[in-house]
């Protein structure tokens, strides 16, 4: 008898891990192309007269969630897959999962195993990161996702970036106006209809989509209504298609869904109500082309978040010598670090004039001409208070 | 104000509550027929997500959601029979064991969907068949009730038929009543010649079997397609409805409603102007607002009971 029970406790254990151990490479993911992708495509790395030997360099990326999201964490590990198949760099791409009390140990078992370079994201656990980098002088962290806190830590030897998402979500936002107008490409959507933002919980990382978003519906139309809501976490399905029904059923034809695991419950709320969804970190709408063909024609493009492009070229700088450490760096629109998916559905059911403009607007936002603030660096009563003023009467 | 209620009693709500309740429902019954037997199982989460994902792969294969839903079904009873082989026969403890379940499920379906799908995340890639959904004739068109009768999933007509079967079956079966019986006191059951065990395993299988259409619906009529620790909790919500509802039937369900309607009123509430922190806390509020009444009032019940005696 003892022995069925040990049997069944390791099968327990075995499946439990198997979800959040080391992987080997995913192919599933699919890139999309962002507009001027060639900056990071080519890697440049044979112009000069010395060759870079990247075989030499090891470098270990630290995923702090689990693989199969389809998005953030899929990304960062596509972009050191790339990094060893298209240069040769020995990549170790370790899933730490979903029990935050392991990360700090793998962190400082990373930094004494003598890697060139450590990348792990910052997104809620930058503080762990930055500790550890003060603890290993010596060792080289990169960090994305979060600006670092440079005044506080003692940290010459991090190289800290974060994603402006608030400027990708402000053309999201004008590209939701725009259709919304535009009822002979989008026939679901009615004159004088609200749109919606359905975000996975209301905190300032997260709030900086919402607000770059609003801010982009007020640049292209200030007398549009947004419907907000707020799932609490990113992997309640079931509210976050109660939510968006509830918002399409209220009249909003548009939902921008800064949701991370929920989209796709979203987007089968978009099925049901005939709405239209504008994704978010991932394509979504390449994603599904082929199994859900309906639900892909509704999702117009995403928000996308290229992780796996600027570790890429942050690596790519560091081989070069040419990665400053010591200073955390905003990367936006520009760096291309973020930007909306040009995929198929967009181009092809997007009109032309309307594909102009939001091009128009991103040159701007590259060129410094449209200012956008973030959540971020506001209290969240003035959050708040921003959020509504959006809501209809 | 207006706004409020407006929204609150419009059809959309409704249907709402309603598709939701189904997912409560399977739930609670299965832990209604658990709690009645004398065992509480709150393994329950785990095999609603698994019996998930089963009814995926299984309506995936046969390109037929009925060979899906069955899956499902048999899935159920075999986890559950396990859970009772476990917590009878070996004499573990039964809160550890379901736990074990949980926890099997959760990393056991990540498991085998990467190695049938390649990925972790979702079943998007293997399109399956999902139930049909309809709209009942005659009564549809009746003025305000008729949208309790429009375009649902055939899982939520099945629920009142399962409410209907859990009913008769604990109160006029002479299986009910052994049920009842040992769950009460098994050790008077087995000296009036009930086998207790016997009994048990068949309660297991019927609330494993609900449990695993519970599952089913998820992803053949609430959704179309799986997605990694999709339940969040319905399983335990479940658990909380049968037991508010003092584990019978009626009970069960009526909580079911409460706590669907909470969930609903909180996503409605949201989207007007509300504070999001304070309507998420809404629902868990209810529950213990009402597990307070109820608590209470057997309180005062017992009082009375010991005065007289």
């Amino acid at each position: 008898m003892k022995k069925v029970i040990a049997f069944v406790l390791a099968l327990t254990i075995l499946f439990t891990l198997g979800a959040c151990t080391q992987t080997g490479p995913t192919s599933s993911q699919t890139p999309a192309s962002t507009p001027g992708a060639t900056t990071s495509a080519g890697g440049d790395t044979s112009t000069g007269g010395d060759e870079i030997d990247y075989s030499k360099l090891k470098v270990c990326v630290l995923i702090h969630g689990l693989l199969g999201d389809n998005g953030y964490f899929d990304s960062a590990a596509a972009g050191a897959y790339r990094l060893r198949d298209e240069l040769g760099v020995q990549v170790q791409v370790v899933e730490m999962g979903k029990d935050s009390a392991v990360y700090e140990a793998n962190l400082a078992d990373a930094a004494e195993a003598g890697y060139d370079l450590i990348i792990m994201g910052g997104f809620r656990w930058s503080s762990i990161v930055m500790e550890t980098a003060q603890n290993y002088p010596d060792q080289k962290f990169i960090m994305y996702d979060n600006i670092g806190d440079f005044k506080n830590y003692n940290i010459p030897n991090l190289y800290a970036y974060d994603f402006a998402a608030e400027e990708g979500s402000f053309l999201a936002g004008v590209l939701a106006v725009e259709a919304a107008k535009d009822q002979a490409n989008f026939p679901n959507a009615k004159a004088g209809d609200p749109l919606g933002v359905l975000c996975s919980a209301d905190e300032p990382m997260l709030n900086n989509f919402v607000c770059g978003y609003l801010q982009g519906v007020a640049y292209a139309d200030p007398d549009m209504k947004v419907l907000s809501a707020y799932i609490g976490n990113g992997q309640d399905t079931v509210k976050a298609k109660e939510l968006a029904l509830q918002m399409y059923s209220q009249g909003a034809s548009f939902l921008f869904t800064p949701a991370g695991q929920t989209i796709m419950s979203i987007i089968e709320a978009a099925k049901e109500s005939s709405g239209y969804v504008i994704g978010c970190d991932s394509d979504q709408s390449t994603l599904i082309k082929d199994s859900d063909p309906e639900g892909s024609a509704l999702t117009i493009t995403s928000m996308l978040k290229r992780v796996d492009n600027t570790i890429y070229d942050s690596v790519v700088a560091y081989a070069k010598g040419e990665l400053e450490f010591g200073k955390g760096v905003p990367m936006g629109l520009k760096n291309n670090a973020v930007a909306l998916a040009y995929n198929d559905n967009y181009l092809n059911t997007v009109p032309k004039e309307i594909q102009d403009k939001v091009e128009e607007i991103r040159e701007k936002i590259c060129n410094g001409e449209i200012e956008i603030w973030r959540a971020s660096d506001k209290t969240p009563e003035e959050v708040t208070e921003y959020r509504n003023s959006f809501l209809p009467n | 104000m207006n706004l409020i209620l407006d929204t609150l009693f419009s059809a959309n709500t409704v249907s709402a509550t309603i598709r939701v309740l189904t997912l409560l429902t399977y739930g609670s019954m299965a832990a209604v027929i658990n709690v009645t037997s004398g065992v509480n199982n709150i393994g329950l989460e785990g095999i609603l997500l698994s019996s998930a994902l089963i009814a995926v792969i299984g309506s995936w294969a046969a390109q037929s959601w009925v060979v899906g839903m069955l899956c499902a079904v048999v899935w159920g009873i075999a986890i559950s029979l396990i859970f009772g082989y476990l917590v009878m026969e070996l004499k573990t403890n039964n809160i550890l064991c379901g736990l074990a379940i949980n926890m099997f499920a959760s990393g056991g379906t990540v498991f085998l969907l990467s190695v049938l799908t390649g990925q972790k995340g979702s079943s998007i890639s293997i399109p399956h068949q999902v139930a049909p959904r309809f709209t009942i004739p005659l009564l549809s068109d009746i003025p305000v009730l008729g949208v309790l009768f429009t375009d649902y999933s055939f899982f939520t007509y099945l629920s009142l038929f399962v409410i209907l079967f859990v009913y008769i079956m604990i109160k006029k079966t002479p299986l009910g009543l052994k049920i009842r019986a040992v769950g009460l006191n098994p050790n008077s059951a087995s000296s009036v010649g009930i086998g207790v065990h016997k009994v048990r395993y068949t309660a297991f299988a019927i609330s494993g079997a609900i449990a695993g259409l519970g599952g089913a619906y998820l992803t053949m009529g609430y959704f179309s397609s799986f997605t990694r620790d999709m339940t969040a909790g319905i399983g335990f919500m479940s658990i909380a409805a049968c037991n508010m509802g003092g584990a019978t039937t009626v009970g069960a369900f009526l909580s079911s409603i409460l706590f669907a309607f909470a969930n609903v009123f909180s996503n409605v509430m949201q989207s007007l102007q509300m504070s999001v922190d304070l309507i998420n806390g809404f629902p868990y509020f209810i529950t213990i607002i009402t597990l307070f009444v109820i608590g209470f009032i057997n309180y005062q019940r017992k009082k009375k009971w010991e005065l007289k005696k």
